[in-house]
This record gives C-alpha cells, sequence and structure tokens, in this order.
C-alpha cells in the first residue's frame, strides 16, 4: 500500500509538472573551434600550455589532456583549463587581450554567444555575429577617465594630507585641553571640597547661633513672663513663624535650580534631559539670577505650572492620537471594519500590503521614543544654547509640543543653522567650543588662580568660630562655593565631551577627524538626506524627520561608514544606511538611495580617501596602457 | 499619565501581529456561507426527484425530474449526451417553458470555457435500452458511453452512474447514489417579503444576505445546487485547486474529522497571506476532481459552473448514522454544493490519470504552446524602481555568470497605477531600456490589473465609462470598488465586444512604450476589491446581460486573462505566441497563459506546499504554473531561498518575487557559495530547456 502509494507520486511528479508528451530535439551542431589553437589564454599562464611535452595538465591536477584536446570545444578538465577559448567548461575564463584598452577576463559562456563582450571582438568567432574591433576608441575614453581620476587624486591626496596633519594637530590640541581641564578639575574639586565644608561650618555656626539666640530669647521672655505676667500666646506663635521662614529664605536660592527640576519631573519623558541640562553650566546662571528676585522666581514658576500642564495636554493627545488607531487598527481584522467607510476599508486592506496606514502609527511611537533619546544625545552634547531655545519652546509653544515629535521643534533650530551655511557639509555644534573658549582660552589662563586667590582671601578673611557670624563674609562664601561649582561642572563637560570625541576610531591616519560634528546633506526630491559621521544619518521631508541610522562603526577597511538601528520600518528591518565613500576634492554625499525597503545606500566624496598607495595603482595602470598604445595603433 | 505607555505600546504590538496574518474572520464560513449550511444540513434520502419520460431528443437522453411530493415550483429539464473518449455529460437545469410560474430569469450557463470542437466529438445516442438491474425494484436506462462502459440513469431513487463492464458492471462514479441532490428553483420575491430576516436563519425565505457590513439583495433568492458524487474503488481523490494542501485530499466530514470543520471552498479571493494546510479557497478555482485507486484506475468528475462552490470530501463512514447501507461496493463519496449556475457536469472514465487529464482538456482546451523564454528563469520583485535599478540588476546576473531571460516591473512603475502608463521619473525611456534587454534577448514583463482608475483624466477610464464597459453594482451604477489606484471600477470582460477592445490597447500605438518583447501579467483579477466582501466584488453586481456577479464569480479572472492574451495574439499579427501570467484562473486558463500561486510565504511550509499545490494544477489541465521562489512575504533565510531556487528550477513556470517590504534577494546577495548554488540550480533548468519545451 505505501509502496503503491509512493511509486504513484513518483511517477506522477514529473507527469503532473510537465503532463505533455516526451520528445527531446537535439540540436545536432559540429563543434566550432577557434582558429588559434591558444585563443583564450592569458599571458601569464603561456607557459603552462605551452610545453614541450604533448601533455598539459589541468590546473587542478586532476587529470591531463594533450594539445589536441586544447579548445577542442570538449570539457576534460572539471577546473576548465582545457577549454580557455570555447564556452564548453562551465565556469571558464575566457582572456581577451583587447588591445589599446584594458584586458578582460570573460565567463567563457560569453563565448560564440551573438553578443559581442571583448572590445577586440575576440569572443565571437563562429560567425554568428561580426565584432569590429573598438579598443581603440574605447580605450581613449578609458585613459581619459583615468587620467581625470589620477588627477583628481593628486590634488585629493594633497588635501588629505593637509586633513590628517590639521587633524593630528587638533587631537594633540584636543588631548592637552583635556589633561589641563583634567588638573584643573582636580584643583577645583579639591577647592570645591574645602568650599564646601566651610559653608557647612557657616551653616552651622549659624545654627548655633540661631540656637543660641532662641535660647537667650526664651530665657528673655521667661523672664519677662515671670516679671510682667503673661503675654498671648498668639504673637509668640507669630514670632517663632518668622524665625522659620527666614531660614527657609536662606536656603531657597542654592533649592531654587532642584525645585524646577522637581516640577519637570512630572514629564517622565523629558526627565532625563532637564536632569542633564541642570547638571550643565546654564542653570547655574539661572541660579544665579534667581537670587533675591523674588519676581522672577515667580514667573518661573508659572512657566513650570504651564508646562506640567502642557505635558499632561500632551499626554491626552497623544493617548488620543496613537491610542485611537490601534485600537481600530486592533480590532480592524475582525469586527471593526464594518463600522468604516468604503473607502476606509479600501485603504486598510490596501495597507496590508503596503503598510501605508501602519507605518503612521507606527511613526507616532517610534517618534516619542526617538524624542526622549534624542534629547539624551543632546544633552551629552552640551548644546547650551539649544537648551534655552527648547526650554523657551516648551514654554511659549504649546500647540508644538502637542505634535507628537518634540524632536521637530530641536531638528529645526539644528536646521536653521544649515540654513544659513547654505552649503552642504556644516558643523554641527561649533557653540560648545566658542563658549567655552570665553573661561579657558589662552588669553584668559588666569581664571583658576583667581577662584584661587579669592579663596585664600576669604580663608585668610573669614574667622572660624567666630559668633556672630559675619554675614558679609557667609554671603561671600555662599557666592564663591556656587560659582566655584558650577565652574566644576562645566568643566567635567567639558571633559565628557572631549573623552567622547577622542574615543572614536577616526581612521588608520585619523584623516577622519575633522568628519566629527559636521554633517553632510543631498537634498534628493522631496528629502534631505543627512549624514552626520559618528553620530547619526537621517531623511527630512518638510518638518518630519526620520532617522535612517545611528552611527555604528567604518566598514571595508574604512571604504564605507554604517549607520543602523534606525527608526523601525513597518513589516522591516530597523532602517539602516551604508555611506560608501570615495575619493573626491569636496565632502559631498550623492546618489542617496534605497535598494531595498529601509536600507540605504549613499555615496560619499571626501579628500579622506584619496590614497597615495591608489594614486600609484591607477598611475600604473595608466602607464601599462599607455605603452601598449603604440602596438595596437599599429593593428590598426 | 504613565501607565498608559505600556498599554499603548502592547497595544501597536498586537496590531502588528494581527497585520501580519491571515484574517479569517473576513471570509464566510461553510456556516455563515447560507446555502452551504443549508445543503450541508440535508440528510442522505432527502431527494424526491425522480426522472419521467425519458427519450432521446437530438442524440442525447432528455427527461424531466419531477418530484415525488408536490413541493416544486417547476420540473426540471435533465439532459445526459455522450462524447468520444468516453466522457457523458450531464446537464440539469429548470424548465423554462413552464408557464407558471415561470422563471424570472434564465440561470447562467459560463460560456466560452468548452472549446468549439469539442462538440464535434458528441457520440448519437442512436437507443435507449431499459433493464432492472439485478436486485432492485426500479427500473434504469441504459446508454453506450464508450468501449467497456455504460452510462446509467436509475429511476427511482434517481441516480446516474457509469458502469464498468469489464468489472462484471461494477460503478466507477456516480451522482446522486446517496440522494442528496437538491435544487433551488428561480422564484420571485413576494411584495410582503420581510427583508428584517436576519442570515442563516435556515429558511428558505430570507432574500437578503449580510455578512460584515456587505448586504446581498439577493434579488432572485437561493438558488443553489448541491448532490453527491461517489468514486469507486478509489483510495484518493485529487484536484478542485486552488487549496495550500495536500495532492490527496483529506475527508472534510465523517468519522475523526473535527466537527468545525470547513468543505473545500472554491471561490476566487486575494487572500492576504494565505495559511498553509488549509481548505480555504485561494486565487482561482476548477471544479474537476480525480479519483485514483489500485491498477492505477482513475476517473474524473468536472463541475462546469462558475458560482461559489464548496465541495466535501466525505471520510469513510460519514452515512453511518443515517443507518442507510446504500452501496456495497467501496468508494470515495464526496458532496458538491454551489451557490448559482446550473448542473452541467462532466464524467470521465479513465482508465489512467492521464486518460482523465487528456479527457478534461479535450473538452477545456490543451495548455497553449508557450514561448522558449517564458520557461526560462524570470526575475520579478516589487518593484525594480526605476530604469538604473532595472540596469544594474541585469549586469549583475552577467557579472555573476547567472542566466535569466525576463525582468518583471511590478506596479510601482505605473504612472499612479493607470496600467498602460509609465512614471515618468523613473522610467522616463521605457523604449529604450526594454531595447537594452532585448539586445541580449530578454524580455521585459510589466502588470496589467482588471482594476481601473476612476480618473477622468485617464483616458481609459473616460472610455470605459462612455462605452458603458464596467460591472455595475446592485443599482446598475459603474461598480467602484477599492484597490490599488485607490477608487477602481472593474471592466466586464464576460462581453466578448469588451474582450476585444481591451485586446486591441495591447498594441504599440496603444501601449505607449510597448515593444515587441514586452509580455504582460495580469494581478489582482479574483477581482480583488480591497472595500468589498471577503476583498471582492459583491455578488449582486451585475454584468453584460443581466448576469449576477454571484453566477461568473470564479470565471472573472479567467475571462480578463482571456482577454489579454487575445491581445497580445492581436498585437504579433497571430505570428507571436503570448505570454500573460495570471493569478487567477478557471478551466480552460491553460489556453491562455500561466498561472503561479499568488502571494505565499518565505517559511519551509510555504516551500513544501507549493509541490502539491503545483502538482494539482497540472492535473487539472493547468501545466504551466509555479510558485513565487523565495516566497513572496518575508525574509527567506539563505538556506531556504538556495533549496527554493532548487526546487523552483523543476516548476513549470519558475519566477523569483519579493514584496516590498523584503529585503534585496537577488542572487548575488548571499555569498559566494549561495550565489554558485542559485548559479548551479538556474543553469540545471537552463540544460533542460529544450526538453522542457516540449513537454510543458
Amino acid at each position: 500500500m505505501e509502496v503503491e502509494r509512493r511509486s504513484f507520486y513518483f511517477c506522477f511528479f514529473f507527469f503532473l509538472f510537465f503532463p505533455g508528451f516526451f520528445g527531446v530535439l537535439c540540436k545536432s551542431a559540429s563543434p566550432v573551434v577557434p582558429k588559434n589553437p591558444f585563443l583564450g589564454i592569458p599571458p601569464q599562464d603561456d607557459n603552462h600550455y605551452k610545453t614541450s611535452s604533448n601533455t598539459i595538465k589541468c590546473k587542478d591536477g586532476s587529470a591531463t589532456f594533450t594539445i589536441v584536446q586544447l579548445n577542442d570545444d570538449f570539457c576534460d578538465c572539471p577546473d576548465a583549463t582545457d577549454e580557455p577559448g570555447t564556452s564548453a567548461c562551465p565556469g571558464g575564463k575566457f582572456y581577451c587581450k583587447n588591445a589599446g584598452h584594458a584586458p578582460l577576463f570573460l565567463f567563457s559562456s560569453r563565448v560564440n554567444d551573438g553578443i559581442c563582450d571583448c572590445c577586440d571582438g575576440s569572443d565571437e568567432y563562429d560567425g554568428q555575429v561580426k565584432c569590429p574591433n573598438t579598443c581603440w576608441e574605447a580605450g581613449k575614453v578609458a585613459r581619459d577617465k583615468l587620467k581625470k581620476k589620477i588627477a583628481t587624486y593628486k590634488e585629493g591626496v594633497a588635501l588629505r594630507n593637509k586633513e590628517v596633519d590639521q587633524a593630528k594637530a587638533a587631537i594633540a590640541k584636543d588631548e592637552a585641553e583635556l589633561s589641563k581641564l583634567k588638573n584643573e578639575e582636580n584643583v577645583l574639586k579639591g577647592l570645591v571640597q574645602q568650599l564646601k565644608e566651610l559653608k557647612e561650618q557657616i551653616e552651622k555656626a549659624e545654627e548655633r547661633e540661631r540656637l543660641q539666640k532662641e535660647k537667650e530669647e526664651k530665657e528673655r521672655k521667661e523672664a519677662e513672663e515671670k516679671t510682667t505676667g503673661e503675654k498671648s500666646v498668639i504673637e509668640r506663635e507669630a514670632n517663632e513663624g518668622q524665625i522659620e521662614e527666614k531660614i527657609d529664605n536662606e536656603d531657597k536660592d542654592v533649592e531654587s535650580a532642584h525645585d524646577e527640576i522637581g516640577v519637570l519631573d512630572d514629564s517622565p519623558a523629558d526627565q532625563d534631559v532637564v536632569d542633564e541640562y541642570a547638571d550643565h553650566g546654564s542653570s547655574v546662571n539661572k541660579v544665579e539670577q534667581h537670587e533675591g528676585q523674588e519676581d522672577e522666581k515667580s514667573v518661573s514658576t508659572k512657566n513650570k505650572d504651564d508646562s506640567t500642564h502642557v505635558h499632561e495636554i500632551n499626554h491626552d493627545a497623544g493617548n488620543e492620537a496613537s491610542h485611537d488607531q490601534p485600537v481600530e487598527e486592533g480590532k480592524d481584522g475582525s469586527t471593526d471594519a464594518e463600522g468604516l467607510s468604503k473607502e476606509k476599508l479600501g485603504r486598510l486592506v490596501a495597507s496590508r500590503w503596503t503598510g501605508n496606514h501602519e507605518k503612521q502609527t507606527e511613526g507616532v511611537s517610534d517618534k516619542k521614543e526617538n524624542d526622549h533619546e534624542d534629547s539624551e544625545e543632546m544633552a551629552q552634547d552640551t548644546h547650551d544654547q539649544e537648551y534655552d531655545g527648547y526650554a523657551s519652546e516648551t514654554d511659549d509653544d504649546t500647540g508644538k509640543y502637542d505634535d507628537p515629535d518634540v524632536e521637530d521643534d530641536i531638528d529645526e533650530t539644528y536646521e536653521e543653522d544649515v540654513h544659513d551655511d547654505a552649503t552642504a557639509a556644516y558643523k554641527s555644534d561649533a557653540e560648545d567650543e566658542v563658549e567655552f573658549s570665553d573661561t579657558t582660552s589662552p588669553g584668559n589662563p588666569s581664571w583658576l588662580e583667581k577662584i584661587q586667590q579669592t579663596f585664600r582671601s576669604i580663608l585668610r578673611a573669614f574667622k572660624f568660630f567666630q559668633t556672630p557670624v559675619d554675614k558679609s563674609e557667609a554671603a561671600r562664601v555662599r557666592k564663591e562655593y556656587d560659582e566655584s561649582s558650577a565652574k566644576l561642572s562645566k568643566i567635567q563637560s567639558r571633559i565628557s565631551s572631549l573623552t567622547k570625541k577622542l574615543k572614536h576610531d577616526y581612521g588608520k591616519e585619523m584623516e577622519f577627524y575633522s568628519f566629527y560634528n559636521h554633517c553632510f546633506e543631498s537634498k534628493q526630491n522631496k528629502y534631505v538626506y543627512k549624514v552626520c559621521p559618528f553620530k547619526e544619518a537621517s531623511q527630512v521631508e518638510g518638518h518630519s524627520t526620520t532617522r535612517l541610522g545611528r552611527w555604528n562603526e567604518f566598514e571595508d577597511s574604512y571604504r564605507a561608514m554604517v549607520f543602523s538601528n534606525g527608526d523601525k520600518c513597518w513589516n522591516g528591518p530597523d532602517r539602516s544606511m551604508k555611506v560608501r565613500l570615495r575619493c573626491g576634492l569636496k565632502n559631498e554625499v550623492t546618489d542617496v538611495d534605497e535598494p531595498s525597503r529601509c536600507e540605504y545606500v549613499a555615496l560619499l566624496s571626501t579628500p579622506a580617501l584619496c590614497i597615495e598607495e591608489k594614486l600609484k595603482e591607477l598611475e600604473n595602470k595608466l602607464e601599462l596602457m599607455n605603452k601598449e598604445q603604440p602596438q595596437s595603433h599599429d593593428e590598426l | 499619565m504613565k501607565p498608559l505607555a505600556p498599554l499603548l505600546l502592547s497595544l501597536l504590538f498586537l496590531t502588528s501581529q494581527t497585520v501580519l496574518s491571515f484574517k479569517r474572520e473576513e471570509f464566510r464560513n461553510c456556516h455563515q456561507t447560507p446555502f452551504c449550511k443549508r445543503s450541508r444540513a440535508r440528510s442522505p434520502g432527502a431527494c424526491t426527484l425522480t426522472p419521467h419520460s425519458i427519450s432521446i431528443s437530438n442524440g442525447d437522453l432528455t427527461a424531466t425530474l419531477l418530484s415525488k411530493n408536490d413541493d416544486q415550483i417547476r420540473p426540471l429539464i435533465l439532459s445526459l449526451s455522450v462524447y468520444q473518449d468516453g466522457i457523458l455529460r450531464l446537464k440539469i437545469d429548470e424548465d423554462y417553458d413552464h408557464p407558471d410560474p415561470a422563471a424570472p430569469k434564465r440561470r447562467f450557463q459560463v460560456p466560452d470555457v468548452i472549446v468549439p470542437e469539442f462538440e464535434s466529438k458528441k457520440l448519437w445516442l442512436p437507443r435507449l435500452s431499459t433493464e432492472t438491474v439485478g436486485g432492485e425494484s426500479s427500473p434504469s436506462t441504459v446508454v453506450y458511453l464508450s468501449d467497456g462502459y455504460d452510462a446509467v440513469l436509475r429511476h427511482d431513487p434517481f441516480e446516474i452512474y457509469i458502469r464498468d463492464k469489464k468489472s462484471g458492471n461494477q460503478k466507477l462514479i456516480s451522482l446522486n447514489s446517496h440522494q442528496l441532490f437538491d435544487f433551488e428553483q428561480l422564484r420571485v420575491k413576494q411584495e410582503k417579503q420581510d427583508s428584517d430576516n436576519t442570515e442563516d436563519s435556515g429558511s428558505d425565505d430570507n432574500w437578503e444576505e449580510r455578512f460584515r457590513s456587505h448586504t446581498d439583495k439577493r434579488p432572485y433568492g437561493p438558488q443553489s445546487i448541491s448532490f453527491d458524487v461517489s468514486f469507486y474503488n478509489a483510495e484518493f481523490v485529487s484536484g478542485i485547486p486552488e487549496h495550500a494542501t495536500s495532492l490527496a485530499l483529506k475527508p472534510t466530514r465523517g468519522p475523526g474529522v473535527e466537527k468545525d470543520s470547513e468543505p473545500y471552498r472554491l471561490f476566487n479571493l486575494d487572500v492576504f497571506e494565505y495559511l498553509n494546510e488549509s481548505p480555504f479557497g485561494l486565487y482561482g478555482s476548477i471544479p474537476l476532481m480525480i479519483s485514483h485507486g489500485k491498477e492505477g484506475r482513475s476517473a474524473g468528475f468536472f463541475w462546469l459552473n462558475a458560482a461559489e462552490m464548496q465541495i466535501d470530501v466525505l471520510g469513510d463512514g460519514w452515512d453511518a448514522e443515517s443507518g442507510i447501507e446504500l452501496v456495497k461496493q467501496k468508494s470515495i463519496d464526496t458532496f458538491w454544493m454551489s451557490e448559482a449556475g446550473i448542473v452541467d457536469a462532466f464524467f470521465f472514465v479513465g482508465p489512467g490519470p492521464k486518460d482523465v487529464v487528456k479527457q478534461y482538456t479535450s473538452v477545456t482546451g490543451r495548455p497553449s504552446m508557450p514561448q522558449l523564454f517564458s520557461i526560462a528563469y524570470h526575475q520579478c520583485r516589487w518593484n525594480y524602481r526605476d530604469e538604473e535599478d532595472v540596469a544594474n540588476v541585469d549586469a549583475k546576473f552577467d557579472e555573476h555568470d547567472i542566466p535569466y531571460d525576463v525582468l518583471w516591473l511590478d506596479i510601482e512603475h505605473t504612472d499612479g497605477k493607470r496600467y498602460f502608463t509609465w512614471d515618468p521619473v523613473l522610467f522616463p525611456n521605457p523604449e529604450e531600456m526594454q531595447k537594452k534587454l532585448a539586445a541580449k534577448g530578454r524580455h521585459m514583463v510589466t502588470i496589467v490589473d482588471p482594476h481601473i482608475k476612476r480618473d477622468d483624466s485617464f483616458s481609459l477610464h473616460k472610455e470605459a465609462t462612455e462605452k458603458g464597459y464596467y460591472v455595475k453594482d446592485a443599482s446598475e451604477k459603474d461598480f467602484d470598488g477599492w484597490c490599488w489606484p485607490g477608487s477602481s471600477s472593474y471592466l466586464d470582460m464576460v462581453n466578448p465586444e469588451i474582450r476585444s477592445w481591451w485586446g486591441d490597447k495591447f498594441s504599440y500605438e496603444n501601449y505607449v512604450g510597448s515593444t515587441p518583447s514586452l509580455y504582460i501579467w495580469n494581478d489582482m483579477n479574483e477581482p480583488s476589491v480591497f472595500n468589498g466582501p471577503e476583498v471582492t466584488m459583491p455578488r449582486d453586481a451585475l454584468h453584460h446581460g443581466g448576469i449576477e456577479h454571484r453566477e461568473l464569480h470564479n470565471a472573472y479572472g479567467y475571462y480578463f486573462h482571456m482577454a489579454t492574451s487575445i491581445g497580445l495574439l492581436k498585437r504579433g499579427g497571430g505570428n507571436d505566441r503570448p505570454f500573460v501570467l495570471s493569478r487567477a484562473f478557471f478551466p480552460g486558463s491553460q489556453r491562455y497563459g500561466s498561472v503561479w500561486t499568488g502571494d505565499n510565504t518565505a517559511d519551509w511550509d510555504h516551500l513544501r506546499v507549493s509541490v502539491p499545490m503545483i502538482l494539482t494544477l497540472g492535473l487539472t489541465g493547468i501545466s504551466f504554473s509555479g510558485a513565487d521562489v523565495g516566497g513572496f512575504f518575508g525574509n527567506p533565510e539563505p538556506e531556504l531561498l538556495v533549496r527554493w531556487y532548487q526546487l523552483g528550477a523543476f516548476y513549470p513556470f519558475f519566477r523569483a518575487h519579493a514584496h516590498q517590504d523584503t529585503k534585496r534577494r537577488e542572487p548575488w546577495l548571499f555569498g559566494e557559495k549561495n550565489t554558485r548554488l542559485i548559479r548551479e540550480a538556474i543553469r540545471v533548468r537552463y540544460m533542460l530547456l529544450p526538453y522542457l519545451l516540449h513537454i510543458i
């Protein structure tokens, strides 16, 4: 039974796939052999074939064949050694000399296939087609092209060398700065620590003073009570309240920065952002401003309220937008499609194949996620200015915030930089360095000393354990402490960004160092593609930005840059981008393409790829071609 | 606010899960299909019809079928005809001469499927003989069928069968042996009819049917037909494509089969991510079943009917409960149900499987002779984006020494999904592009679907509207459905005039940018209507001559395929064999080109099931078929892709295709070793080409 069944299917298999009538037409053609018995053999193999002995070895050593079997249009060697000039062996290679142009290896399947492949026409000899020798013209074109390429390379190599030198200098500078900053950090850390202790001592002293006063007051009151009888209880309580308030006020300036964070904390997505920003210098300025300025404080409190409010709205809106859709979608397959209009239903079903609709929904969630991460990155990059912009936008532009992608706002500011420049390449965050140079530039080296002097003078002036505490001295200590710790955190953030910068792989000769903090753009149709090495690649369409990938690494021995883990693609992979690099005189992104869904490729011309060895290679090639030129000329 | 985030995420997750799979609930099961539910509920012995006035007329045996009870609206007319090579044809239709109540319309009988030369093979019956077969109380009428076979009409209970004289008059194949025959007759809707009747109440009185948001007005009421067919001494039955299931059809009812199991459905549908191992109906329908038993004995049964059909294969002992032990001879019983149309059935005596296929294709036509290039390797993808992409892919094949013959362009090549146009940005020079390919002996295929964008500036739409060439909705306005271009209308290809008009659109003047090396791909011709019931056209849509869509649904794609094929034939002045690939098919599709198994998935199960699917197609006349190599949806792992090429090299139609969301998967993208393996597989195909050309 089983046997029968199997034979039934076996017989059927071929029959059913091809249930016609059996019959094979045999093409009876006599083999066409080349006139030149050594056709298709490259010069370096000449010795292998032109031996004195009658037998020739297959190159893989598996068999031998006689000279008569060479190019007899019958395959004797499994590795095709015996048929270099015919198409008899699958996987063989045919060599055409192409005098006047570059020699070429063809698959032997191209021999006598009716199509001219070699410019000297040597691959077609069975009379099917006539192939004219076009090597002279083709060779000329190729040589001209090569010459142009060499010219580019020459110029490019010079540019590259310059860049490499600059990079080395810049790295040295950055490293020097880093070590200097690290020293300063150490000193300042100690200073801040001491100031902190001092401050604490002052506070303790003040506390003691206060308690002392209280005690005295109490004793005085008790004495008074004793003497004058009684005083109203209400009055006493009021007094106590006043004192407490006073103490509160003293602490407030320090806490105010913290306050701000606390309020913003309500927004979970932005929490990190704010924390990060708060770590950096700018918030310190604010604290300073806030000192004693109750008005402004109340304003900012109001702002805080606003922003909290905004966040709530945001959540609601986000909820409604991205909540609604999934619900609809979630049901879509089953009962819900019934409620849809005809057109909606059509679109919905179409979207299963195309994924358009889905992409939107997912886009929303993606964007949210991105906001978060992007902001973090921004924070790390210490964009003080942008922080301000961000903050103000949060306050004013609630409508925009509602928009699922906050990121857009940031990117817009970002983009403005670009458009101002009106060039395809731009520096992504120069402010950072510029601003910092205020304090660190060589022309102003003594800031640390100044602080140290001030500190010493404080120490001198300040009399420990003195009661009552000198109020102005105490304020001075507090001020010094705040300023120093602000400076410290600024230095630390600079250290971290420098460390981060120096950590990257900039190529064998640091030739890609200048790419750091630079972006390259290419506009194609409605999209603007942005490639920011060591950072990310993105696609911008109007106000919406899609991240095509985050910096991953160089690939293919520094001939390609890989950005991976970009925004998610519906029914596809996370977006990614591979940027191939080639020698060019300008840094320029071209030919952005998406060969597979959500897998992008682009080409970046850059002097960094104009490598000297390659130039020599090209020059050699040209020399070779030129050598053959007179020869080919003779033939013509 | 916070807890919402995980909720949103999980919702999104769920969404993407549901979106990525077959949507069972969007399609009707038998229980939700009133005629199927009613028919399946009948028990053996329910038929009360008996033949009367049996006579010979025009060389056929004719009779009137009357019910023993007085529950018949009008008589049914039965005719039996005999054709050369052992083919028996049975027709049962209403008596249109019956005055009161007269039939409100003629039931649809599928034209253009039976080849004209078939009629010339008819054997005129000289006489009838009446005999009482041993042990039976009622007489039977017997006619000669072919050497060694008789066709027998038993009177009471009514049964038709073929007996094999060489095996002692054993039955070979029979109809209505279990008395399940039922024929719902056309009626006129009564004024008082309550349209609020909900669906599947099981009553014959309900006229409107609802499924999800769609209402089927069903103006002629229920009009289904059902009957049982038995194959004797059979071990297996096969055929009735298209289902993603085994070659030998498993029982769908009977002991050991799940209670809620579905019959094999024949209803052409565009199914998103279809399931492996399912009786669910896919893109095409061929109601031909072939039995196979010991000693290689085969017989066939073919029901020419284009309405929705449901077929149960009944497992041994399915009728045990009824207590009726009618047949002692071992058989495989099957139960056939159709929503509309007439009985126009063909019995094929075999004796071998090859003979059955021969007999069947003598009725519906032999496969057309393909061009050599079309049986070579085809490279397709949704989508090769632009001319540069095309040039690159073409060059890469040469670079990797992999032969291929045809490069395909999917829907994105058009200008806004207006077929016969080219995207002006992506394909500015289509002729030049084709000529470049043609210079290497290669061809190109572009897609042309039956939905026409409803855009007044699109001349094809304008012309079709003016000429009234579109299918109409139940209110006789041009049917407006949703497909790739958005709002679309569908050409009514059942009308020969429209087919001829359509054919002219393929001339080089009309199809601007086409060259002689360009051939055509017809997709979405089930027809696929994204916002229609079950992703297709409403059953009460109206075609040429007042035919309801329900009556010809399964043949819609066939007529479209036919019209396109005839167009290419015209284009070449009759000297160039057309190549048209179609997704939908019907008996006779083999005459017009090849078909493929639609949107499969890149997994091993779909690789496996492609074999029985293609075998079944070959068995039912469509010898030129294939499955998308690599799997349409999803990304195949390299080994799966390689294996698929190795199998695909033996598909009659050998094409790689992929969804637009998938990663590129041209043969050279998976490392040197895999490239070599794929190259070798394709080369094996090329080595066999001269041979294959003569057997496809």
